[in-house]
């Protein structure tokens, strides 16, 4: 039977064998490596989308593509918006991410975490649905200028299969992936709050 | 050059008690050092922003208590099941206080995350005026926990001891 004096004995004759370092260059951790990998997916992200965003724009100017109708120009455009919400997001990500401070206090740095993750979780229940919306105007506006002229019935059953497409993706395969994620960053959320009530409540 | 050499100076004076922190956190040495290399590089990554508000021991402590805090949401801690490595077993492989060092840590890894490393700051003979700067709680509040953290830890202790 040993009282907790006996093990403060084994601990502090255990004398914790630190690898030898002479430099800083020498240490690597894989978790660092992923908070930075984390943070650099929102910055090469938000940056590929403003490119895309350019390279759609050159080519609603300068890429000849005689369309009929002006507004397959106007879907053409949202699908810049599109882009340019979505480089907007990561960059607001990213600097969520480089805000994380591990020397603030463990209830603040977690709460910091936290946040990460509602901003996470809000952005796939959010940013889905406008997604949808958008894209769905920008191909509708598309298949006017595509399906004009053509005739009557192949033309219905493209923007059927195409309606119908939409519609399985959003409503099954999109809530679906958008559940099963959500409630992964909502049980990493509770997990956060948990520890974090742990220093915060008293005994 | 002189911040190569502080660096190297803090990680000569705290990384042995960071470690154990470490290995009483996850209960399995491997994890222990991933980690202790990860609180030094958060170190050396955010020296400048140390402004002196506290000690150096107690900064480098906080970083340490936080890297331990997420690194369990980034990865699920496989810590050490004691009914997968009976004392008994652990006999034949292990001189007697090799055994006995790794069935406290082991048994603090038990714990809920809080209070593993509160009870490691108290088993390391920090203060608790010092543990209470680092978590960022009253001394009153701190004192309570670690009390029944004391006694939470002895009871598994001598309950895996008797196995």
């Amino acid at each position: 039977m040993q009282d907790f004096d006996a093990l403060k004995k084994i601990w502090q004759e255990e004398p914790g064998k630190a690898r030898q370092i002479s430099s800083p260059a020498e240490l690597s951790s894989t978790s660092q490596r992923n908070r930075r990998w984390l943070k650099n997916t929102q910055l090469i992200g938000a940056i590929g989308q403003i490119f895309t965003a350019a390279f759609i724009t050159w080519m609603i100017f300068y890429g000849n593509f005689g369309f009929k109708f002006w507004y397959t120009y106007l879907s053409m455009s949202l699908v810049v918006l599109l882009c340019l919400m979505q480089a907007a997001f990561m960059f607001y990500t990213y600097g969520k991410i480089k805000a994380i401070d591990e020397s603030l206090s463990p209830a603040e740095h977690l709460r910091q975490w936290e946040e990460y993750y509602a901003i996470r979780k809000k952005q796939l229940t959010f940013q889905g649905p406008i997604f949808t919306i958008l894209l769905s105007v920008v191909i509708g506006i598309y298949y006017i200028e595509i399906l004009s002229g053509r005739p009557f019935w192949p033309s219905l059953i493209i923007v059927v299969v195409t309606i119908a497409w939409i519609l399985f993706a959003y409503f099954y395969l999109g809530k679906k992936s958008i559940k099963k994620e959500t409630g992964r960053l909502q049980s990493i959320i509770d997990e956060l709050k948990q520890v974090e009530e742990q220093f915060s409540t008293n005994d | 050059m002189k911040q190569h050499k502080e660096f190297t100076d803090l990680y000569e004076q705290y990384a042995p008690g960071i470690l154990k922190l470490c290995m009483g956190y996850t209960g399995d040495r491997t994890q222990a050092e991933d980690l202790l290399q990860e609180v030094f590089l958060s170190v050396w990554n955010n020296m400048n922003k140390f402004r002196q508000e506290a000690s150096w021991k107690t900064w480098i402590y906080r970083i340490a208590v936080n890297t331990c805090l997420t690194y369990l949401r980034k990865r699920k801690l496989k810590t050490v099941d004691i009914d997968e490595h009976p004392v008994a077993q652990l006999q034949e492989e292990k001189s007697n206080r090799e055994q006995e060092v790794q069935l406290l840590y082991t048994c603090i890894s038990k714990l809920p995350e809080a209070d593993r490393l509160l009870i490691s700051m108290v088993l390391e003979d920090q203060s608790y005026e010092e543990i209470a700067a680092v978590v960022d709680i009253s001394v009153n509040n701190l004192r309570v926990k670690i009390h029944r953290i004391k006694k939470q830890l002895t009871e598994i202790y001598n309950q895996y001891a008797r196995l």
